[in-house]
């Protein structure tokens, strides 16, 4: 604080110090109620209250901001001393920064090692995901287990070679020597207490076939079924079709009708089945459409059933001895 | 503008501005999507052969397995079988290019080292529950994939033989009916021609889809063509009987309905192989390709095949097509009456063509041809004399 003991030098500091606020010119408390002006205020409170919050989000992500200081301009008084003595500012303590809470912390999914499942045809990757889904809640205790052991061992030596059973029974030169080169990556593969137990593995193996070769695990049926079932077909429907003999064989069970509509009836289970021919496409030994069943609404598993069953009474009828004790 | 306008204006940007705050703000965003791990991309590639789902596993395996120690190791072989397929996918753009061989050489080196780490640090009494048996197989595909390709890929077949014996001691495979099986059957006939047997297995693959595909087109002109590039690959390449008539019996029915006279003749190969000699057929493939099977196509075909000739005025190689199959004495019963009855119909059709161009010796001729199959039917079977259904 200053001591002025010149008057002049008091008055300047004094003139300059004293905030004077200007009053607003020509402002009513009637023309704020006008409707344009009003809104148009509004608005813009609306507008400068969405920036206040961006900032105030911003800076609370960022950090504390630290409020500033509001200093207010005092009136000096002057003392009939001659002086200006300075009132001493009021320090306002600093408010504390408010505790903003830390950042959530972005847990990545904890990978689970997934069993090597291959997509089929009746098997999409959703359901993989599921499994996968599935998996990592029953495996996640051993995470837990993990990081637990890891902690307990951290005093033992980093690297352990661990022992290699040579098998009594057969020894294989081969076999030795790779178990002993690859029992030192896996120690060096290995941190601290392996990788052995962390993870349970329980998964119930899922490897359909035909997504790696695209061969249907029942090949037997569409083979045997489109070529046997294709001769007893043209059989029927192709020239003279069948012989006397083989219609009285098959009456109540067999029905043939030849016309616009070719088709053929067998009786399966109790039921009539029909089965529809498409005479064009007999000839098409790449073709499996040349018969259709449109009555049937069971499963693909019985259906083929059902096929095999036809095929075979069928080939039973027509001679086809040799489709007959394939099936 | 007015000034309503100008408010509007204001308020949008308001909103836009809190809008994006939120977005910023709001921690569920800032936590990356849960999508797919490396390895169902690496499934959709195998569904789909698009080179995406690789970059896309190439990416999701850095950050997926960065979290986790546990999983790095497997994460080795994974990574490693993905930069072995990226370089598979570049040489087939240029399979004459020494330096992609080279690599993809590599890489196929590198995989199976990776393989066996990971086989080896595996528990044994544990493995059947273990990745090994799946990775078992990806790597036979991977390999094959590569072996039909490449034009040294016997060099290959050591390593498929070490993985097979590893396979089948731990009966990692299903041995009667798995992918493989497939290869190893005919592998065991055919040691060290991978490139025959990859060709092959190939083709295999592709036939089932190719029969599988319900409507005639593009699609399935495209499969058909490429069994048939395989299969041929394979006929030209393969010394065992069995695996020939594999080869032959997937390019008949590949050329049949388009190439008629060349189905027929790999039909007869096929089936010359059979005669006289004895072909063990066992395993993967002796359900779908065996004699029976064979026999059963070359009777299914024979009648459009009969039209064919018909057609092209070869009224006499009918009957002489007919007597090839039956002089085979394998036909059973119905076969035998089967092409029988076909003989007899395009033969009797034949004859009134020819008579109806004035042939009359020639009609003569193949009316004596005719005869003989009236005696193998019954006689209350001949054509013309029985009523229809």
């Amino acid at each position: 604080m200053q001591a002025y003991f010149d008057y002049d030098d008091a008055q300047l500091e004094f003139e300059t110090l004293v905030t004077r606020s200007t009053p607003t010119a020509g402002a009513t408390s009637n023309s704020l109620k006008n409707d344009t002006v009003y809104r148009r205020l509004m608005g813009s409170f609306a507008v400068t209250l969405v920036l206040c919050a961006l900032a105030y989000v911003l800076t609370a992500h960022l950090g504390s901001a630290a409020c500033p200081e509001v200093t207010e301009q005092v009136r000096k008084p002057v003392h009939q001393a001659g002086f200006v003595v300075e009132i001493p500012q009021a320090i306002k303590p600093k408010p504390k920064p408010k505790e903003t809470p830390p950042p959530p912390k972005i847990e990545k999914p904890k990978p689970v090692e997934r069993l090597r499942s291959v997509p089929d045809r009746r098997t999409d990757v959703s359901r993989q995901l599921a499994e996968r889904k599935t998996r990592e809640v029953k495996s996640a205790p051993s995470d837990r287990s993990v990081n637990k052991e890891q902690l307990s061992r951290r005093a033992m030596p980093a690297v352990q070679t661990p022992m290699v059973d040579v098998k009594e029974e057969t020894l294989n030169r081969e076999e030795a020597t790779e178990s002993l080169r690859y029992a030192a990556v896996d120690a060096a593969a290995d941190t601290i207490g392996g990788f052995a137990d962390a993870v349970t593995e329980s998964y119930s193996r899922n490897l359909p076939e035909e997504a790696i070769s695209h061969i249907d695990l029942d090949p037997y049926h569409y083979q045997m079924v489109n070529l046997c079932l294709r001769l007893c077909v043209k059989s029927m429907f192709t020239h003279s079709g069948i012989s006397q003999e083989e219609k009285d064989a098959s009456a109540g069970w067999l029905k043939i009708v030849r016309g616009d509509n070719d088709y053929f009836s067998i009786k399966y289970g109790g039921e009539w089945m029909r089965f529809d021919v498409y005479r064009n496409q007999l000839s098409d030994i790449s073709n499996l459409n040349f018969v259709h069943f449109p009555g049937f609404g069971g499963s693909s598993d019985a259906g083929n059933s059902m096929l095999e069953e036809v095929t075979r009474k069928l080939c039973s009828l027509l001679g086809y001895d040799d489709c007959f004790s394939k099936l | 503008m007015t000034t309503h306008r100008k408010s509007l204006w204001a308020y949008l940007i308001a909103g836009i501005i809190c809008f994006g705050v939120c977005i910023l703000v709001n921690p569920n965003a800032a936590r990356a999507q849960e999508g797919q791990s490396y390895l169902d991309y690496l499934d959709n590639y195998y569904k789909t052969y698009d080179v995406s789902y690789l970059m896309k596993a190439q990416s999701a395996i850095k950050s997926d397995l960065d979290s986790s120690a546990a999983l790095r190791f497997q994460g080795y072989y994974y990574n490693t079988e993905i930069q072995y397929l990226l370089a598979l996918e570049d040489f087939k753009k240029d399979p004459n290019s020494i330096e992609k061989l080279e690599k993809l050489k590599g890489l196929m080196l590198q995989l199976y080292s990776r393989y066996l780490d990971a086989y080896y640090r595996v528990d044994p009494a544990q493995i059947q529950n273990s990745n090994i048996p799946g990775n078992t197989a990806f790597l036979f595909k991977d390999i094959l994939m590569a072996a039909a390709l490449m034009p040294n890929a016997n060099s290959a077949a050591p390593q498929i033989k070490n993985i097979l014996r590893r396979a089948t001691r731990d009966n990692l495979y299903n041995t009667e009916n798995s992918f493989i099986a497939s290869v190893n059957d005919m592998l065991a006939l055919e040691y060290p021609n991978l490139f025959g047997v990859a060709n092959l297995v190939k083709a295999v693959w592709l036939n089932d889809e190719f029969i599988g595909a319900e409507q005639e087109g593009v699609f399935k002109d495209s499969l058909r063509t490429a069994v048939n590039y395989h299969a041929s690959i394979a006929s030209d390449t393969l010394s065992s009987d069995y695996g020939k008539s594999i080869a032959f019996f997937l390019l008949a029915e590949t050329y049949a309905g388009d190439y008629n006279d060349m189905a027929w003749d790999y039909f007869q190969k096929c089936i010359d192989l059979f005669q006289d000699k004895h072909i063990v057929t066992e395993g993967f493939y002796a359900k779908n390709y065996n004699r029976e099977i064979y026999l059963a196509t070359a009777v299914a075909f024979f009648p459009e095949y009969s039209e064919y000739l018909f057609e092209n005025g070869r009224y006499t190689e009918i009957a002489a097509s007919a007597n090839y199959l039956i002089d085979l004495d394998m036909l059973d019963r119905g076969k035998t009456e089967n092409v029988t009855k076909e003989a007899i119909f395009w033969g009797e059709k034949s004859i009134r063509r020819l008579q109806d161009d004035n042939k009359f010796s020639k009609a003569d001729e193949l009316f004596r041809q005719v005869q003989s199959f009236y005696d193998i039917l019954e006689p209350d079977a001949q054509y013309g004399t029985r009523s229809d259904n």
